[in-house]
């Protein structure tokens, strides 16, 4: 058993190892290397985690508390099939302090376990070591710069010694400076492939070059721009793309830097592939070692192709704006970025008539005029923290002491990232357009104080103080001509001293009388340019001029276009001075619109006068228009209205405002304004005159009627320019027309209605005047002129005597009454009565008024009444018929029924056992009663139909009532009707047809029953009672408590047709009397206290030695009704 | 036919007629009570109202046409009470319409007068009938 492991093969393996640049071949390489050393088993390498990942092994990190086994080479000799360099498996992961590689790891010291069959704890597979014949065990850590990188570990089948243990210590050492080394060389290629990816990725062109200068790369954004492959443009090859004008130069100054090592920074055109050049900035650094030696130049170009042609353009600008600065006759300045004017051209400087050193930075400020001042400022700082353009209006002081304004405008420069490098100003003199924007306000707030009718004095006030702003320091006044044209008085001027004015005023008007009197009497401008030396000055003011600051003067006569003066505008200064032609102008301007304003004045009062005539010549007319008696008005050409006199407002009550245009058709009667309208826009368009009735509304709201003409007035050219008008009250004679009318309708109604024409003859003359209703009555047609011929033709043949003496005695002029028939063209025959009085006497004759009546139909009806009395009786007789016949049913029904009853009860009386035979009788003796009970109601029916003259017999009222009650008593009670009888016991017999007296008495009940029959409220109560009356008489009475009748009615109750029934003939009661009448007796009615009516008559009692019986045949039948 | 003494008083079914004819009054009651029912008459509604046989009675035979009350307003005024007596109506005048109202209101029969007795009966049974 030798040594098994040798000091020299593992230094040489060492220094092998160390050469190697790659982790992975150093790692193998060891641990191929040990397990090749004799007895060496099996050798392996346990890196920290971090050794696996490429990216990262650079950073490893202490915190790994594990190790990862990374490489590991060995022999197997018991133990077929195991790959003992497989990286995966038990161990590939060691813990720290797990096992003799974690002891290792974590403790950093190395360990040996010399028999592993001794040290059997050390083991963790005994097995595996007995069979492959395992000795001893080596473990190092890998050490680099006090970082632990790993643990390298050898299994020998020979056993280890101390010796052999540390030379193991320094191979471990050495082969943790090759894996050190190997990682920091992978590291540099890592990050040498990423600058690669980096710079070809990058949008900017980068190259690099060694130390010598040749350029050994250029990214494809370079090589793409240049249209150059990179063999073409390595090395030297670029500088063919560089522009011919800038090689040279780019050359020398490469090769300066690469000889000094100071970095590239320079400009240089480099041609893009279409042959374009373009301008890049070039700029390289270089990489140096630890010593200082360069190793590499790092290069980049940057297209600034657009910033040079920002350049270049601004460079040419400023170029030519110093140029235009000094050209143009304008105002510039600029200003700092933070306001400090810096600059401002030789005119500024000319114009303010100082230094720059007096104006720059902000002392400007001094020019402004102090009212502007703060503004300015202000805007100024604004602009300065906005960036906003500025712009300004200021007065500026010029050298000559004068402020005129300007206007300024400043606007910022800014680079390419927006910040402001310069601000440059210019400012314009506006004097000229602030002067006449001022003198347009002026005019157009003069003009707008003369549109509101402010007075003369405001409106020159105003003007004065307008102008004293803009010529300050002038100050103006303005004096007026009197209307006499000798002197001139104060008008305005706000500023000037009183005492001054007072003292000047009035001023004569004349040549040498002061400054105004001059101007206005020469009518022209008179200037003075110092008043202490001016001859035309008034000697007695020119001390009191110059105590109120009254040095220089000029004045503006005021003049109308026909060379009138009206006044004059002065200026006065302080100082001696003439005034500018600015200031002239601008007081020629002012001194027209003080010429309007006074014009406009002066034509106003004359308008003013003119419209007081105006008004008093047409309140004089008004007063006359209002005079008239009438309405007058006054309407345009299209109808509507313009005026209306005091009357006609008075009367309607409608105010102007109100009846103006067509507002006056609301004075007019609804009814009456559609036609009013019609006729009125008739009248319009034929421009005729006319004239309409209406009713006008007045003012209490009564209507009246008026008749209303109207004319035409026409101008010259024969237009119509006005419609005058009256409207007369025509109602009094409107209201008696009508009432004239409406009496002679009334009449003419009269007439007809009583069948009465009347007529006014003049007989002698044959002319007559009739009435419409006696041309009716003769069926004469109206438009024919009656003669006494034609009247005499009508008349029936039997009257004409009678007629011929009627006229003749009329002729002889007596009154005459008259009755005689006439037959008229139809063939009718007119009965006539009439009479004609003599009303006067014309000429001698005598004029007639009369009238007459046809009495035809009176007469007629005289004849047909009594026809109709006997007719209606037979009539009515008919139509009860049908109405007693349930009545008689009844009464006939009842005793058969009992009969019936009766024999029924009689029979099974008999048919009993044993028989009740008194109960047979009993019955038998009601059946008989009964049947002679129907046979008297068939006898009374018979008697009251049986066609019966009228027979005068005795006989008892009570009897006849109780046979009238016994026949109607359904009746009633189908009528609900409670009848009482009070029949008096000892009343006498009477004489008189029984059946007519009947008929009375069931009218009576019938009449009676009806008028209940809407009673529902109280029982429908009816007494009927006989008594004895006063004068022999025998009195029956029906009252019921019915509707009753009114007083009215109480005297017509008995006359034919008369009924207040609804379904009445009206003729009951008119027979009823008939017949009482015919007894000698009386019936009447009288209304209840209560409800109801009670009807009574009262027929004579039957006297001694009358005759028995009477027959009349002048009577008709006898007659019921339901009336 | 029963014989007469077949039922007592108190056994017999009560029926009350009412009519305003005294003849009706006296021969009616006979009849019915030789058909073997008991009988009393009035006459008037008022007059069968206020006594005391309104709740006794079985049957009420009714004429029409009365003074005051006819038999119409008679049977609303019973309808009125809550009582059902069963009426059979007899009257003089044809009149569809008071018929027609008479079974409106609940009639069990209606004769017209004159009838025979076993209309009568015929009648009187029905009205008799439970239902």
């Amino acid at each position: 058993m030798g040594t098994s492991l040798a000091a020299e093969p593992l230094l040489a393996l060492a220094v092998t190892v160390t050469s190697e640049q790659h982790v992975e071949s150093v790692l193998q390489r060891i641990v191929q290397g040990l397990a090749s050393q004799p007895g060496v088993a099996l050798a392996r390498i346990w890196l920290r985690p971090s050794a696996d990942l490429p990216d990262s092994w650079h950073t490893v990190s202490d915190s790994s508390d594990y190790l990862c086994l990374v490489a590991s080479a060995g022999t197997p000799i018991n133990s077929p099939g195991e790959d003992w360099c497989f990286l995966q498996g038990q161990f590939a992961r060691m813990p720290f302090n797990v096992g003799k590689v974690g002891q290792v790891a974590a403790s950093r010291n190395p360990i040996l376990v010399k028999d592993l069959a001794a040290q059997n704890d050390w083991v963790v597979r005994p097995e595996w070591a007995k069979r492959e014949g395992i000795r001893s065990f080596a473990g190092h850590p890998l050490i680099f710069r006090d970082k632990l990188l790993g643990v390298i570990g050898v299994f020998s089948r020979e056993p280890l010694g101390q010796q052999e243990f540390t030379w193991l210590g320094l191979f471990a050492n050495q082969a943790a400076v090759a894996i050190a080394n190997a990682r920091a060389e992978e590291a540099v290629q890592s990050s040498e492939r990423n600058r690669a990816a980096i710079i070809n990725t990058i949008p900017t062109t980068a190259w690099t070059a060694r130390p010598d200068g040749y350029c050994d790369f250029l990214n494809q954004v370079w090589l793409d721009y240049a249209g150059m492959t990179a063999e073409k443009a390595q090395g030297w090859g670029w500088s063919e793309a560089i522009h011919p004008d800038d090689r040279k130069k780019l050359v020398e100054e490469w090769q300066s830097c690469l000889a000094s090592g100071n970095p590239v920074d320079t400009e240089a055109r480099i041609r893009h592939f279409d042959g374009c050049y373009r301008w890049f900035l070039i700029r390289a650094n270089p990489l140096r070692d630890e010593s200082g030696n360069i190793l590499k130049w790092y290069g980049t170009c940057v297209d600034i192709e657009d910033r040079k042609k920002a350049e270049e353009a601004l460079q040419s600008s400023e170029r030519n704006l110093s140029l235009i600065i000094n050209a143009i006759p304008a105002l510039i300045h600029t200003a700092r970025p933070d306001g400090y004017l810096d600059y401002f051209n030789q005119r500024w400087l000319e114009y303010l008539g100082c230094s720059l050193s007096d104006v720059e930075g902000w002392k400007w400020t001094t020019w402004i005029h102090p009212d502007e001042l703060q503004g300015i400022v202000d805007k100024w700082r604004a602009c300065l923290a906005s960036g906003e353009i500025f712009e300004y209006e200021t007065r500026v002081r010029r050298g000559d002491g004068q402020y005129r304004w300007m206007f300024h405008r400043k606007v910022p420069l800014r680079d390419e990232h927006g910040n402001i490098v310069r601000w440059y100003g210019t400012s314009l003199d506006i004097e000229d357009r602030k002067r006449a924007e001022w003198l347009r306000a002026a005019e157009m707030r003069t003009l707008q104080m003369i549109a509101d009718n402010a007075s003369l004095t405001d409106i020159l006030n105003h003007l004065c103080q307008s102008i004293d702003l803009l010529v300050s320091p002038w100050i103006t006044t303005i004096l007026l001509m009197d209307p006499d044209g000798t002197s001139l008085r104060p008008a305005a001027g706000p500023r000037v001293p009183e005492e001054w004015v007072r003292a000047i005023t009035p001023l004569p008007v004349a040549a040498g009388t002061g400054l105004c009197g001059t101007a206005a009497f020469l009518k022209t401008r008179v200037i003075v340019p110092d008043v202490a030396a001016e001859p035309i000055w008034l000697e007695t003011h020119r001390g009191l001029a110059l105590k109120n600051a009254i040095r220089a003067g000029w004045s503006q006569p005021i003049l109308t276009q026909d060379n009138q003066v009206l006044g004059t505008l002065a200026a006065y200064s302080a100082e001696s001075r003439l005034p500018t032609d600015e200031d002239v102008a601008l007081i020629e301007a002012a001194g027209r619109v003080a010429l309007i304003a006074i014009e406009r004045q002066r034509s106003q009062e004359a308008l003013r006068n003119a419209l007081d005539q105006i008004q008093k010549s047409e309140s004089r007319l008004r007063r006359v228009i209002d005079a008239i008696p009438a309405l007058a008005w006054c309407n345009l050409p299209d109808g509507s209205n313009e005026f209306l006199n005091k009357r006609w407002h008075e009367y309607t009550g409608l105010s102007p405002e109100q009846s103006y245009g067509w507002g006056w058709q609301a004075a007019f009667h609804p009814d009456d304004l559609p036609p009013l309208m019609e006729k009125w826009l008739r009248m319009l368009t034929s421009e005729e005159s006319d004239e309409i009735e209406a009713r006008l509304r007045r003012h209490d709201g009564v209507y009246r009627w008026f008749l209303i003409r109207a004319e035409p007035f026409r101008d010259e050219s024969g237009e119509i320019v006005r419609w005058y008008g009256t409207s007369t009250d025509i109602d009094d004679r409107k209201r008696a027309e009508a009432q004239v009318e409406q009496a002679y309708l009334r009449l003419s109604e009269a007439q007809r209605l009583s069948k009465t024409g009347s007529f006014i003859t003049d007989l002698l003359a044959d002319d007559h005047n009739w009435s419409e209703e006696a041309f009716r009555i003769f069926e004469f047609d109206p438009a024919t002129k009656v003669t006494v011929q034609m009247v005499r033709d009508t008349i029936h043949p039997e009257d004409l005597p009678s007629f011929d003496a009627v006229i003749a005695r009329a002729m002889a002029g007596q009154d005459v009454d008259f009755v005689f028939r006439i037959v008229t063209s139809r063939g009718a025959v007119k009965h006539i009565r009439g009479m004609a009085r003599v009303m006067e006497q014309i000429a001698g004759r005598p004029l007639f008024i009369g009238a007459f009546q046809d009495v035809t139909e009176s007469k007629l009806a005289e004849e047909a009444l009594n026809k109709a009395r006997s007719e209606l009786a037979g009539v009515a007789r008919v139509t009860t018929l049908t109405a007693l016949t349930a009545s008689i049913a009844h009464e006939v029904n009842q005793p058969l029924s009992g009969i019936m009853t009766n024999a029924s009860t009689c029979l099974r009386m008999l048919d009993g056992y044993p028989p009740n035979v008194d109960g047979a009788r009993e019955t038998v003796r009601r059946t008989l009663r009964d049947g002679k009970r129907a046979s008297d109601v068939i006898s009374r029916l018979r008697a009251l139909f049986s066609k019966k003259e009228f027979t005068l017999e005795p006989l008892d009222l009570n009897e006849a009532t109780r046979e009238v009650i016994a026949l109607s008593l359904s009746d009633l009670q189908r009528n609900r009707v409670i009848l009482r009888s009070e029949l008096a016991d000892d009343l006498p017999p009477v004489t008189g047809d029984r059946v007519q007296l009947q008929q009375v008495i069931l009218n009576l009940l019938r009449n009676a029953s009806d008028a209940m029959s809407t009673v529902d409220d109280r029982p429908r109560d009816l007494l009927v009672r006989t008594e004895p009356d006063e004068d022999d008489r025998v009195r029956l009475t029906v009252k019921d408590v019915g509707v009753g009748f009114t007083p009215e009615a109480a005297a017509k109750l008995f006359q034919a047709f008369y009924t207040t029934k609804n379904n009445g003939m009206g003729i009951g009661l008119h027979v009823s009397h008939s017949i009482i009448e015919g007894h000698h007796g009386r019936l009447w009615a009288t209304a209840n206290d209560g409800p109801g009516a009670t009807f009574s008559f009262a027929i004579p009692c039957r006297r001694e030695g009358m005759a028995d019986t009477e027959t009349r045949a002048d009577w008709p039948g006898p007659g019921t009704n339901a009336a | 036919m029963e014989p007469r003494q077949g039922k007592s008083a108190m056994e017999r079914p009560l029926l009350s007629v009412v009519d305003d004819d005294e003849s009706v009054r006296e021969s009616l009651p006979d009849l019915l009570r030789e058909f073997g029912f008991a009988a009393q008459a009035f006459s008037s509604g008022q007059d069968f109202l206020s006594s005391e046989y309104v709740e006794e009675t079985r049957c009420l035979i009714l004429d029409i046409a009365m003074p005051g009350m006819t038999g119409l307003d008679l049977q609303q005024e019973l309808k009125r009470r809550g009582q059902k007596i069963p009426i059979v109506f007899i009257t003089g005048q044809k009149d569809e319409g008071i018929r027609k109202q008479a079974f409106k209101q609940g009639a069990v029969k209606f004769l017209y007068k004159p009838f025979s007795d076993t209309a009568l009966l015929d009648a009187v049974n029905a009205a008799l009938q439970p239902n």
